[in-house]
């Protein structure tokens, strides 16, 4: 822009050059707007639109900006302060508790008062954060009128809406669809019925990939009423799974990986996990027997189940088709689930995959009433969806016949994931009017005439229900950042109110509460993130067969067929410009930056097929080029695939990273793979573990070294043998040093709740500042988090069994790295903390060779160089970012010990137990990871370890870890 | 082709002993050939190729430096775990090169060993640039060069010492009381013929440079009492350095607890394979450069055969600490242990392993037969594998072992970037830039040391003398070398 000032945001506005800039197709390769400036000059350039946001649509009470002559209550800069908010995805809500550091939210935890939650997040809520300091969200209003792409303003949008709804107001809403994004939000659903008055002949369709409308569907023909299911898996011993991945890819993944965890440590009635699944998952990892069932398969391994359970005096009031033949491992699957689910009748459940259809998830109804599980440990209640939802199917036939005058796109991103269901590109244009109210100017947003940049969760008000019905406040964090308005904020212009998010969400809470002293409650509400008066009725159901199980179809046995889950990561793509998510190993085969398609080592053998060669792989409506990677407990025959790569408008994250499966309906589910070729040709596989495929020396060392590694235990007997409870502090010949701190911290991780899903190492990166390098550098190993998840493999390549250990800093008493530093950067505090004084580091890197956990990041290069201006405000600024050449490692978040230590002594009281949470242990859904204070024998961390189950990782080096691990349990089934 | 008894110098009669310098020069003779090279107007064409060639690739070493130190350590192939590659085998290859000059300086010089006496300043020098070449790697290799300082114990606002335990702050000790005593012992060492060039100087400058180098020698019986007093005591001082620096930068590798690096065997291992690569080098540089000045006479096929034999003997003890490692590994049940070496002979490193087996234990073997060690072309031939097996070793060690060490969840492999490589090669373009200097401007033969084993100085006369030098004989006799030539105008 040059050194030409400008005296008004007008002139500014006309200049040519700010056109120019701002008519480019792609906002965000624009470097000019966002990266080299500052955050000041960025705002001079935006205020021109930033200026011309309605003023009308005003959603926080007007404030002149001055600085505080007396200090607001409860503020004390630079002393963080938590609210609580709300996160929707998989079509449930997680309560939430952000933390605002001067004004901006850095850290996102857990509500431990909401019941989805119970104080711990997803690995998607951590990201969350970074999702909103994206400097490639979008940051105008946009129109496209042919083929130009014309940066816009709020107010020119409203006078051409207004136009626009004259005209449909007059056919009764005739034409005027909206398509929604089935976020739970009774503020929506209020607006929808409001919408509904307002335009009677107006359709309203939802939308999101990842809500389980295979489920709902089925469970409509099942029972005959619409109705929502809600799990109660805390009451179950015995979970059966088919193809669903409940403790990561769930809507409740976070209350069922705890509900896991507290059954696999209850040694009275330890909890059995029975998986079938063609792909391993992390519920696969988890289970106690597990089936590599080819997707095929899946259906009449349900009906199998089904008749099992009638042999042993479960039945099921339906006439079951025949299944056919069933492998010999098949038929002990089966046998033993149905005898070990029966027995556990009332505390059990059976789980259909998301991607199956309708009649598998009627069946699972079926055998879940029968077993008593209805009202235990599934309960149905009534759906927050407004009644009267068309289908996408009929949008489309809408599109196609040109009838759709308005197509209202709120959040989502239907142009890639619903392509096939609408009918592509093509009959999405057929919209005489496209208006789409999105984060990212992405796929959809191209084919749109207006886009309009919408306010992220932490940035607009809104609110959410659980499937329980547990209600909660989304309140802002921050005001948004790029001008963006919530899709509530928008119906609410629709239906020519104009009103602000906060208005909006309080009549909603008003007319929930239904008491004339709601205002109360509300403030209660937005103190506890919770409102859980009116929970959801719970729905009497009843099994009728509605003709869904003659509709039950075993598909064809083909050679070769494909099972497409969103990954887990990215999921549907929505995450693909996020980048400590496309950084996260992904929990088994710890692919980052892309994905492959998996293969077990025997498929790949018999195919002819090399790791990484790449693949081109081809089913009915497309076809993709990827890399192979061979994993084991891959069915036979099966081809793993995930979608939510190969995006092209992500942004500059996202573009390009993977390969894209078009044509493939976005529930995923069994494909028909049509053809698999080998190309000859090596791609590209950027992997955390094995760069190399590991040769069979290699191997074996490996097998020889896990049993120590990762100790197992039976549920029946938690204890370890004697000679495995390892000598910890073996007597030394010298006087040994004693640690005189009051506090002495310690950590213990307890393997037979970690499940692998990796939210602990988004949240460490979170509050850490941990920096993202990118493919090529992970290519070279050069990854800087300081916490992983090992993934190991124990048993045959066709029928392993997994192991994962989250490893970070021991805090060895007896450090290993201390010794070697010739600087003596790295030092242990009286605490038993081994401290690293980043100032100090030359960067010999002598530590990290020294150190056998090989826990120490060093940094290679400076890779915080190029992160933006809006970037930089997720930082923690308890955190030192640090510089090039520095070595860093785990520090038991430190900043968060010394804040709570201050905290105590300004009390004047001593820290109780549970006071400091690192990042990693507050997050866990399991709560694998527990911190405390090893000098107070009561502390949860002490008792733990000294657990019969605790051991220490490589301890024969007398390096005298502070980091305990606890035995994972098993619980294998007795022969059926 | 075998010579007559009387003519061939490697017969080993016990007897007689062959004589040192061949052809029977006089004094004069030997002080105009050995000078002769320094004082040429033009150096010979083969020197400026070479020097052009060399000093290319130390500006290369230059450029690559700048890229590292803007850029950051990343352009190099490190990562996590082989936080250590290149650089760190660079730096052993190289202080372990500088090892033979010191110890033929020093060690040989106590064991009496006049046969050192017309390589001794030639090696030395290369210890010299070795040591250059060596110490600029842990300087270059930190995140952080510019706080290098750090190590050093100096009084600080900081109120901080150095780590003393850390092995690297016994590189820092090590390496650098190495630099300093060999070059003072190199620089003393060289003062009599600084003090002849000056006296021959034809030019002014050379008068100048060469008279302020000499620091006003006279050759006065005086100054010969002094110059043997410290030439005996840098010796002294000298030779625990030749085993006591390599041990210290074993220890770099021994006291860190990796399996492959925590070995006792270490010390003595690392010391044997410096002298070993040592010899390498020293035969490499030497062979050639006494082909093309005409040195032969006093570089004698004795002086060769003499080394080849170090060389196969410190090769044989290599060998055995390569056999011991294997045993040893197996032997004590450790599973971590035993696996490094498998995993170097078997796995994806294997191909650096048997590289390192084949020219560190196969080759030298050939050094057995006399042919062999008399002729300068096998020899060079086998001294520049036994160079190449041993950088493979110190490779083989550093990366192996770092690559696949406790948790298999760890495992990396390392490998080079451009810049790695050119590093390497610039590194020997500085050695050779220097080297390439030295031989043009100093004395590279010893030539009073020669001149006091030939015949002429009359320290083979009579039975109670034949071992060299004895003190309290020391004036009479250099008035036998004195009278030859010092003092003599051309």
């Amino acid at each position: 822009m040059g050194k030409a000032y400008w005296r008004s945001l007008d002139e500014l506005a006309a200049t040519a050059e700010f056109q120019d800039l701002l008519a480019r197709e792609f906002p965000h390769l624009a470097e000019e707007l966002t990266d080299p400036r500052t955050r000041r000059d960025f705002l001079k350039l935006m205020a021109a639109s930033l200026g011309m946001v309605g003023m009308a649509a005003c959603r926080w009470p007007k404030e002149t900006i001055l600085p505080f002559a007396g200090r607001p209550e409860g503020r004390i800069p630079g002393v963080p302060q938590q609210f609580a908010t709300a996160m929707g995805l998989f079509g449930n809500a997680l309560g939430l508790l952000v933390t605002s550091y001067d004004g901006r939210p850095i850290k996102v935890e857990g509500n431990p008062l909401h019941p989805e939650s119970q104080g711990a997040a997803h690995l998607w809520a951590q990201a969350s954060v970074l999702e909103l300091y994206d400097p490639d969200r979008s940051q105008a209003v946009v129109q496209r009128q042919a083929g130009q792409r014309v940066v816009s303003s709020w107010e020119a949008f409203q006078q051409e809406l207004r136009g626009l709804l004259a005209a449909l107001r007059s056919s009764q809403g005739e034409g005027f669809w909206v398509l929604g994004d089935a976020t739970p939000s009774p503020t929506r659903v209020r607006l929808q019925e409001k919408l509904a008055a307002a335009f009677p002949r107006a359709r309203w369709v939802d939308w999101d990939p990842l809500v389980r409308w295979q489920e709902l569907s089925g469970l409509r023909q099942g029972t005959g009423v619409t109705v929502v299911p809600h799990l109660e898996l805390r009451r179950a011993r015995v979970v059966a799974s088919f193809g669903d991945d409940l403790l990561l890819r769930h809507p409740q993944a976070v209350a069922n990986a705890r509900a896991y965890a507290e059954g696999r440590r209850d040694s009275q009635h330890p909890l059995r996990l029975f998986v079938a699944e063609p792909v391993p998952t992390v519920t696969g990892a988890a289970a106690d027997l597990r089936l590599a069932a080819a997707p095929g398969r899946l259906q009449q391994l349900l009906v199998a189940l089904a008749q099992e359970l009638a042999k042993v005096g479960v039945s099921l009031p339906l006439q079951l088709p025949p299944v056919g033949e069933l492998s010999e491992k098949e038929r002990a699957f089966v046998a033993t689930a149905a005898r070990d689910l029966a027995r556990a009748r009332g505390a059990s459940f059976v789980a259909v995959g998301a991607a199956l259809p309708p009649a598998c998830h009627a069946l699972g109804f079926a055998m879940n009433l029968a077993l008593g599980a209805v009202g235990s440990t599934v309960r149905y209640t009534s759906t927050v969806q407004a009644p009267g939802s068309a289908s996408l199917d009929a949008l489309r036939e809408a599109l196609s016949r040109g009838e759709v005058q308005l197509l209202l796109v709120l959040g989502g991103n239907p142009a890639r994931t619903a392509a096939r269901e609408l009918g592509g590109e093509e009959n999405l244009r057929r919209a005489k009017s496209l208006v789409r109210l999105g984060l990212y100017e992405d796929e959809t947003s191209r084919l749109a005439h207006w886009h309009l940049p919408q306010a992220h969760f932490l940035e607009g008000w809104g609110d959410l229900r659980s499937a329980e019905g547990v209600y909660s406040v989304v309140q802002p964090l921050i005001a948004p950042l790029y001008g963006g308005k919530t899709a509530e904020e928008l119906l609410s212009f629709v239906l020519g109110e104009e009103r602000s998010g906060y208005e909006l969400v309080r009549e909603s809470f008003a007319a929930l509460v239904g008491r004339a002293d709601w205002e109360q409650a509300f403030r209660k509400t937005l103190h506890d993130g919770v409102w859980s008066e009116k929970l959801a009725a719970p729905v009497a159901v009843q099994l009728v067969d509605t003709g869904w199980l003659a509709a039950l179809r075993f598909p064809e046995e083909t050679k070769l067929a494909a099972w497409v889950m969103p990954d887990s990561k990215v999921l549907d793509g929505r995450f693909a410009n996020n980048p400590w998510l496309q950084e996260l190993p992904e929990p088994i085969t710890k692919l980052t930056w892309g994905n492959a398609v998996l293969l077990g080592p025997a498929t790949a053998k018999a195919l002819g097929v090399r790791h990484k060669e790449l693949l081109r792989v081809a089913w009915e409506g497309g076809e993709a080029v990827l890399p192979a990677f061979l994993l084991p407990g891959v069915a036979e025959g099966t081809l793993g695939l995930v979608t939510g790569y190969g995006r092209q408008a992500a942004g500059r994250v996202g573009d390009g990273v993977g390969v894209a499966l078009p044509g493939v309906a976005a529930v995923g589910g069994s494909l028909a793979v049509v053809s698999l070729q080998g190309t000859g040709r090596t791609g590209e596989v950027v992997s955390t573990q094995e760069q190399q495929a590991i040769d069979k020396l290699g191997l074996e060392a490996l097998g020889h070294r896990l049993g120590e590694l990762v100790r197992e235990v039976r549920a029946q007997d938690p204890v370890l043998p004697p000679e495995e409870r390892t000598e910890l502090r073996p007597p030394m010949p010298w006087k040994e040093r004693q640690f005189s701190g009051e506090y002495q911290w310690g950590m213990a991780v307890d393997l037979a709740a970690c499940i692998g899903c990796g939210a602990c190492v988004v949240a460490c990166q979170a509050e850490n500042n941990i920096p993202v390098v990118g493919a090529k550098q992970v290519a070279k190993g050069r990854q800087m988090h300081w916490i992983r998840i090992d993934r190991y493999f124990a048993g045959s390549p066709e029928e392993p069994s997994f192991a994962f250990a989250p490893v970070m800093c021991q805090h060895c008493e007896n450090a290993p790295c201390e010794q070697v530093c010739p600087v003596a950067a790295t030092v242990h505090s009286e605490e038993g903390l081994n401290e690293m004084v980043y100032n100090r580091c030359v960067g010999t890197r002598y530590c990290s060779n020294n150190c056998p956990y090989k826990v120490r990041r060093f940094n290679y290069f400076n890779y915080f160089k190029n992160v933006s201006q809006v970037t930089k405000m997720a930082f923690n600024p308890e955190v030192t970012v640090r510089g090039r050449g520095v070595m860093e490692k785990c520090t038991f978040c430190v900043q968060r010990i010394e804040a709570a230590k201050i905290a105590a002594r300004n009390a004047g009281k001593p820290l109780a137990d549970g006071a400091v949470v690192p990042a990693c242990a507050q997050t866990c859904p399991t709560q694998a990871i527990t911190f405390g204070n090893l000098a107070d024998p009561e502390s949860r961390v002490a008792k733990l370890q000294r657990d019969g189950r605790a051991y220490g990782i490589l301890t024969e080096l007398n390096t005298r870890p502070r980091v305990l691990y606890l035995a994972k349990i098993t619980n294998p089934p007795e022969e059926a | 082709m075998s010579l007559p008894a009387h003519l061939d110098p490697t017969l080993d009669d016990p007897t007689s002993r062959p004589p040192l310098v061949l052809g029977q020069p006089s004094f004069a003779e030997i002080t105009e050939q050995v000078s002769a090279i320094a004082e040429r107007p033009k150096p010979p064409l083969w020197w400026t190729v070479s020097f052009a060639i060399s000093l290319f690739f130390a500006v290369v070493l230059l450029a690559m430096l700048g890229y590292l130190f803007v850029t950051g350590l990343g352009v190099w192939g490190l990562n996590m775990p082989v936080a250590w590659g290149f650089a760190i085998v660079n730096f052993v290859f190289w202080v372990g090169i500088g090892h033979a000059g010191t110890l033929i300086s020093a060690i040989l010089f106590l064991f009496r060993q006049k046969w050192r006496t017309a390589i001794n300043r030639f090696a030395e020098g290369m210890t010299i640039f070795a040591v250059i070449c060596a110490g600029l790697f842990p300087a270059i290799h930190t995140g952080r060069p510019w706080f290098d300082y750090w190590l050093f114990p100096y009084p600080n606002q900081m109120q901080m010492w150095p780590n003393f335990r850390s092995p690297l702050m016994w590189d820092v000790f090590a390496v650098s009381t190495y630099f300093t005593v060999s070059l003072m012992f190199w620089y003393v060492g060289m003062i009599p013929d600084l003090a002849t060039l000056r006296d021959r100087a034809k030019t002014r400058a050379r008068q100048i440079v060469y008279g302020i180098l000499a620091l006003g020698w006279r050759g006065s019986a005086r100054h010969w009492h002094r110059y043997e007093r410290v030439y005996l005591l840098l010796a002294a001082l000298a030779t625990p350095l030749v085993l006591s620096v390599h041990s210290v930068v074993s220890f770099d590798f021994a006291v860190s607890q990796l399996p492959g690096w925590h070995a006792t065997i270490f010390p003595p291992y690392f010391v044997a394979g410096a002298i070993f690569s040592g010899f390498a080098m020293v035969l490499t540089l030497l062979i050639p450069i006494r082909k093309a000045f005409g040195l032969e006479n006093i570089v004698t096929v004795r002086h060769l055969d003499n080394m080849a034999k170090i060389l196969l003997a410190t090769g044989l003890m290599v060998g055995y600490a390569y056999g011991i490692e294997f045993f040893t590994a197996w032997y004590s049940g450790n599973h971590f242990e035993a696996f490094t070496f498998y995993n170097r002979a078997l796995g994806p490193y294997a191909w650096a392993y048997w590289i390192m087996v084949f020219c560190n234990v196969v080759v030298p073997q050939v050094l057995w037969f006399k042919k062999a060690r008399t002729t300068p072309w096998i020899l060079m031939v086998t001294s520049i594998l036994v160079n190449v097996g041993m950088w493979f070793e110190r490779f083989v060690i550093t990366v192996t072992s770092l690559s696949r060490d406790f948790l298999p969840s760890s495992w990396g492999y390392y490998k080079p970037t451009w810049v790695d490589l050119l590093t390497l090669a610039g590194s020997f373009g500085l050695f050779f830039t220097l080297f390439l200097l030295f031989i043009r401007f100093l004395p590279m033969i010893a030539m009073a040391e020669v001149k006091s084993v030939m015949p002429q100085a009359g320290l083979e006369r009579g039975p109670h003398r034949g071992h060299g030098q004895y003190w309290g004989e020391i004036p009479h006799q250099h008035e036998a070398i004195l009278g030859g030539d010092n003092g003599e105008r051309r």
